[in-house]
């Protein structure tokens, strides 16, 4: 799955994040989740017990499936996340990019 | 521990959930001179339907989503964003409700009446391979083109049933994705001159799904009546989709196709959230049309549970609108409740409005029915509940040792017990477990939630910030 950021209005600010220790460029406004999706990174995390790669599923704070590590805090849901300059997200998954 | 108590936030009227139920609740009582505190899960209010996007992201968003939503900075409304109600016990003649948000959030508030609008979420319908990435929701699609806009794929494959699958297929084609193909659960719906009736007024809605319709058509895009997903494979991620009939079988025994895709949104309806309701203790009873056990509640919308009100989608899927009317309705029976002076003419207007908009909700209950959970497609190694990994294979070898309840396989297998409490695999594993057992859904029990119903960090259960 690739995907692909819609057109922003002009001038619309950007603001950089880490992601996996790689500086990224993101919106104001998106998701952690949306940012990590940009990017081509569709895997999220692995699962504990099967080692199964999980990413985006519910995209409304339900299913608790899209968890990260964001500014060094565990389990964070992704998809409910709003970005903040210089935010530091490590997911669990290497890229698929 | 009265002392304590007397420290904790004590308002009138709590309604949790400010999407189009709570919303309109919120407005009501406002009207009737009840101040409202209105605590919701998201950072803004507005739920799924009234959901802002994000002005960086979209130029027009300045624009009016519902004028519900202007009525929150009146100065008799408090809205506490961004916080989870992971609890609600009686206390006195009223309600304690327990809440985990931001830092400076009150965690705990006393409310004499509480109406409760927690919406719903995408009617999870699990198949070999649905954990892969790649296989989202049509709610999480819809929110990541509309609202994020990102278009999460390439090449779309839609399988689920109704008429929001052809809005978001609208959606993706407008955001310049492939939809290769939209599969419907059902049947076409040839009945659905019968409701012609029903349906009459319904313009907006009416042209919005043909517009869809012709849209797909000229994408060239595959339309298939009683088809799904059967399968999803790929290494690590979505690569193809196995689509054939709802049921005949094994692969081997029917036809069916093989599609490449990126990306496979499931739109199988919605699923109340009852969480809340059902930890609280109101009475709730199985619904098999919408395969989903529901709140009793009386005339008024109020649950078993006396000054407890339960609206909206999370009450029973019907939409917006008729989430809008509930919410209208049981905040005028909470306002009398709280001795306000309420107008019967007003009563019966919002009852009439409100009985419209249930019959055109129930035409698409009709259409659109809420499929099984396509226990002819299920795996023993199809992963059942996405949270603790468990399989179909390990909930029929605990049925084969003489498990007869959802308590008792939750018990010995942990599914359901993971971080969605289960919202993801409550339904399925009923359906599951009926169909090993050979019994209806409703003679297998119900699983009680207990608190905390959103996971809590151990320090957010406490009364004060630590």
């Amino acid at each position: 799955m690739t995907s692909s950021r819609l057109p922003r209005p002009a001038g619309s600010p950007t603001l950089t994040v880490s992601v996996d220790s790689e500086i990224a460029e993101a919106h104001p406004g998106e998701t952690v989740a949306t940012v990590l999706l940009a990017l081509g990174r569709q895997t999220f995390r692995h699962t504990d017990h099967l080692h199964a790669p999980r990413g985006l599923f519910c995209g409304m704070g339900v299913c608790f499936d899209c968890l990260v590590t964001i500014d060094g805090q565990p389990n964070v849901r992704a998809c409910m996340t709003p970005v903040h300059a210089g935010m530091t997200i490590e997911t669990g998954g290497p890229s698929d990019a | 521990m009265p002392d304590v108590i007397a420290n904790h936030l004590q308002v009138e009227l709590a309604i949790v959930g400010a999407g189009p139920a709570g919303l309109a609740a919120a407005a009501e009582a406002s009207d009737l001179g009840v101040p409202v505190t209105l605590i919701d899960l998201f950072p803004r209010p507005g739920g799924q339907y009234f959901k802002p996007t994000p002005a960086e992201l979209d130029g027009e968003s300045g624009a009016h989503l519902s004028p519900l939503l202007d009525r929150l900075s009146q100065a008799d409304m408090r809205v506490i964003s961004d916080t989870a109600v992971w609890g609600i016990f009686p206390e006195g003649e009223g309600y304690l409700l327990c809440l985990y948000g931001p830092v400076g959030t009150p965690r705990r508030l006393l409310a004499r009446k509480v109406i409760l609008a927690p919406g719903a979420h995408d009617r999870p319908v699990p198949f070999p391979g649905w954990t892969l990435p790649g296989v989202i929701t049509a709610g999480a699609a819809l929110t990541l083109v509309k609202h994020q806009r990102l278009l999460p794929g390439r090449r779309f494959l839609l399988s689920g049933t109704g008429p929001l699958q052809l809005v978001l297929a609208r959606h993706l084609l407008d955001a310049g994705g492939e939809v290769a193909a939209v599969l419907d659960a059902n049947p076409f719906p040839w009945r659905g001159w019968r409701h012609a009736r029903a349906a009459w007024g319904q313009w907006e809605r009416l042209g919005e799904g043909w517009a869809a319709w012709r849209s797909l058509r000229k994408a060239d895009a595959l339309l298939r009546w009683g088809h799904v997903v059967r399968r999803a494979e790929g290494e690590g991620q979505v690569e193809q989709a196995i689509i054939g009939p709802v049921d005949g079988g094994t692969d081997e025994a029917v036809a069916v196709d093989r599609i490449a895709v990126d990306t496979i949104c499931l739109g199988h309806g919605l699923a109340p959230s009852v969480q809340l309701a059902r930890q609280a203790g109101c009475e709730h009873r199985y619904d098999p049309d919408q395969r989903a056990y529901l709140p009793v509640r009386d005339e008024s919308l109020q649950s078993t549970l006396p000054g407890l009100f339960v609206v909206g989608d999370g009450a029973g899927i019907g939409g917006k609108d008729v989430a809008q009317w509930e919410g209208r309705l049981a905040a005028l029976a909470a306002a009398a409740q709280l001795t306000r002076s309420v107008a019967a003419d007003r009563i019966a207007a919002v009852r009439r409005e409100l009985a419209r908009q249930r019959r055109f909700a129930a035409v698409l209950i009709d259409l659109f029915p809420a499929s099984a959970h396509l226990g002819d497609l299920l795996t023993d190694d199809t992963v059942l509940c996405r949270c603790e990994e468990i399989t179909v294979g390990e909930i029929r070898r605990v049925v084969a040792e003489g498990a007869e309840t959802l308590n008792a396989v939750r018990m010995v297998t942990r599914a359901g017990m993971g971080r969605c409490q289960g919202r993801m695999c409550g339904g399925p594993v009923s359906e599951l477990l009926a169909r090993e057992l050979g019994q209806p859904v409703e003679a297998l029990g119900q699983v009680t939630p207990r608190p905390p119903v959103v996971p809590v960090p151990l320090e957010g259960l406490l009364e004060e910030e630590a």
